[in-house]
């Protein structure tokens, strides 16, 4: 009964888990660090990193993503 | 809030029941993996997104007076994204509860790289001995990060975790 009661437990705790990280998957970024070498994270979109230190009006991708399929 | 309360009120019971827990260990060492919720946002944006995975490694000493609390630091690396790297401050308190031992904690963890974080954390763990010095480890915790150039201007990073871990006490 105990090893029952204990498999029941991990279960549910295992099930609670993986809806609350797959629950979380909203686009856009939240750190800076996120974002690749010369981007920053300004209201939750990726954009260039400008040279003044604000921030770009335009969202740009990361390096990863423009290197893919533009030639 | 309610981890507060939990950290304080096992402060309180530690105390009381301090002779429960082991004063003859010098240092305990554990390793872990986890992962969780990163909550921010900027200009009234909150997000919400599964945290990177991560992997730590934390040294704990008993404090010489009062064997209940645990002292030490952890090594976090961050698996995913831009695989930032941070050192944590840890003090926990030790609690016996029948096999298990309770370990409601707080710590400040600074990530320093490739950007930097810092903020406060609170924590509770669980330990599952198995044997007479490993065990097994599980623990989540909430932490805020209000300072650091990994911070967007205007907004504070929280992060909500989950660790699976082994531990062995020396």
């Amino acid at each position: 009964m105990r090893s029952q009661a204990r498999t029941r437990i991990v279960a549910a705790a295992g099930l609670v888990l993986s809806i609350a990280l797959g629950a979380c998957t909203d686009p856009g970024c939240i750190r800076h660090s996120e974002c690749g070498h010369g981007y920053v994270c300004t209201r939750a979109m990726c954009v260039v990193e400008p040279s003044d230190g604000g921030s770009s009006a335009e969202p740009e991708f990361p390096d990863d993503e423009l290197d893919s399929g533009f030639e | 809030m309610a981890l507060f309360a939990v950290v304080l009120g096992s402060a309180v019971s530690s105390r009381a029941y301090g002779q429960g827990v082991a004063s003859d260990q010098l240092l305990d060492i554990s390793t872990g993996f986890g992962s969780g919720v990163l909550r921010g946002g900027n200009g009234g944006l909150g997000v919400a997104q599964r945290a990177p995975f991560f992997v730590d490694v934390t040294v704990l000493t008993p404090h010489p007076a009062e064997p209940w609390l645990l002292l030490g630091g952890s090594l976090r690396v961050e698996l995913e994204d831009g695989r930032a790297v941070a050192g944590v401050a840890r003090a926990t308190l030790r609690h016996k509860l029948s096999k298990l031992e309770l370990r409601p904690g707080v710590a400040i963890p600074f990530y320093f790289a490739p950007r930097t974080m810092i903020g406060p954390e609170a924590n509770f763990g669980i330990r599952y001995p198995v044997g007479n010095d490993f065990g097994l480890l599980a623990g989540a915790g909430i932490a805020a990060f209000m300072i650091g150039n990994d911070v967007p201007h205007g907004t504070t990073v929280v992060m909500f975790h989950f660790q699976l871990g082994i531990g062995l006490l020396l």
